[in-house]
């Protein structure tokens, strides 16, 4: 990396090992951030990907462990130079069906999200459709219809019903 | 697109002075807020104020620390421990919370060699580790600061440099990797290294995402060849260009990318000119 005339721009790697099943996992989920959900910040589509993992299997360090060891080497907010891939439907998911079942949280005017964990949430309508990107504190959400909304974080399985009123 | 560049320019020429990146007092090390926080051996410090203009002109708040200030306010314990107290304290009372860390400086598990802002060591998870190694090494605990799994709560990655002069070439390859409107060939190309006990793991990357996307495949599998030939099969990989480098292989020593026969070494490095065509690599190990 520190090689100027060439080498790498950055790096991602298990220090010093993970689990083969829990390796091969966490790099289809990389994957999938960029090829699939257009994710271009090199950190947020290692981040992601060890979040789920984590969240998968809390218990299996073959896979949680692997996660855990996997380590960014460069600068977290760089931007990979792959081409955004104009074919995938911009941020359009299958929402889980149990999240229907959900009491949901009524909400008017303003979305609060008291985490930092907030920068990587998404609003998603009841399609699956990427409504908005979130952020910590007062999202205004007047400008959407009233209906029923998700919010996940980037890589949690979890799929938060709201129900949006006037 | 090359109004964007120009402003990043423009900012990065007459951007903020260094002043306004680096804290120097503990108790703007207490109080402060940011959206990029920046951990740096202190002797490489000066070389990273590139870096806090690319990512101030591209919208985010940044403050840069020296370890030496976190080591002087949090003043007991282990380093790994004064760090970690540091991101507790700006996880619970910095406003906003930052988004990334970026630790500068490489970790050794000999302190007298090259160990500039050290990593926390922890006994090995249950499945085997190569070499017999009995523990492994985590940035992730800095930065698991929130409830009690191990999901990390803030982006972390390190830049392993050894010297200013080294940290000084990383940044500006950063820069011009971010600056430069290159779309070329490479940036739709990768390359993918396998050995051959995980040829049919790389094959699955291959066919479920590269060949789907369009993307130019250069493979360097195991089976192609003896180890000579596959060592410059993959120095020519790089030097061709690549945006990614999925490496399926093994590792080991001397540090390499291995099968049965070996793939890549350290020393090819040496070989690497590719200067504007700077791949990710994502080891699968």
């Amino acid at each position: 990396m520190e090689r100027g005339s060439g080498g790498t721009i950055a790096g991602a790697a298990p220090n010093p090992c993970g689990q083969a099943d829990g390796n091969q996992l966490l790099v289809k989920e990389i994957l999938k951030n960029i090829y699939w959900r257009n994710e271009r910040v090199l950190g947020k589509a290692v981040f992601a990907a060890k979040c789920s993992l984590m969240v998968w299997y809390p218990t299996n360090d073959w896979y949680y462990g692997s996660a855990y060891v996997y380590t960014l080497f460069g600068d977290p907010a760089l931007r990979i130079k792959y081409p955004i891939n104009t074919s995938v439907e911009e941020g359009k998911i299958d929402i889980p069906p149990e999240s229907f079942n959900q009491l949901p949280t009524i909400v008017r005017g303003a979305l609060y999200l008291s985490s930092v964990s907030g920068s990587l949430s998404v609003l998603f309508d009841i399609t699956g459709q990427k409504v908005m990107s979130l952020h910590p504190g007062a999202n205004d959400i007047r400008h959407l219809a009233p209906g029923v909304y998700f919010i996940n974080k980037q890589g949690d399985k979890f799929f938060q019903r709201i129900v949006l009123v006037d | 697109m090359k109004l964007g560049l120009c402003f990043i320019l423009i900012t990065l020429a007459f951007g903020l002075g260094q002043a306004d990146y680096l804290i120097t007092n503990p108790d703007s090390l207490l109080n402060n807020g940011c959206d990029y926080l920046i951990v740096s051996y202190d002797s490489f410090t000066d070389a990273v104020y590139p870096l806090c203009q690319l990512r101030d002109s591209l919208g985010l708040e940044v403050r840069m620390t020296n370890v030496s200030l976190i080591y002087t306010v949090f003043d007991s314990g282990p380093r790994t421990d004064r760090i970690r107290k540091f991101m507790e304290r700006v996880y619970n009372y910095w406003n906003p919370r930052p988004e990334y860390l970026l630790l500068v400086g490489d970790a050794c598990k000999d302190t007298t060699l090259g160990d500039y802002v050290p990593v926390r060591r922890f006994p090995k998870f249950s499945y085997s580790y190569y070499g017999d190694l009995q523990e492994h090494g985590a940035d992730n605990w800095y930065v698991t600061l929130e409830g009690n799994d191990s999901t990390p709560d803030i982006i972390v990655g390190r830049l392993p440099v050894n010297s200013f002069a080294g940290t000084e070439s990383l940044v500006n390859k950063i820069i011009r990797y971010e600056t430069s409107a290159d779309t070329g060939l490479w940036t739709r190309t990768v390359m993918l290294l396998a050995s051959t006990d995980r040829a049919s793991m790389a094959d699955e990357f291959d066919t479920t995402f590269f060949r789907p996307a369009g993307d130019s495949v250069y493979k360097v599998y195991e089976s192609q060849g003896s180890s000579s030939y596959l060592r410059q099969k993959t120095r020519a990989g790089f030097n061709q260009g690549a945006v990614l480098v999925a490496q399926v292989t093994h590792g080991g020593q001397p540090p390499g990318w291995y099968g049965s026969r070996t793939l890549f070494l350290y020393s090819d490095v040496d070989s690497l000119y590719n200067l504007n065509k700077l791949p990710v690599v994502l080891g699968r190990g």
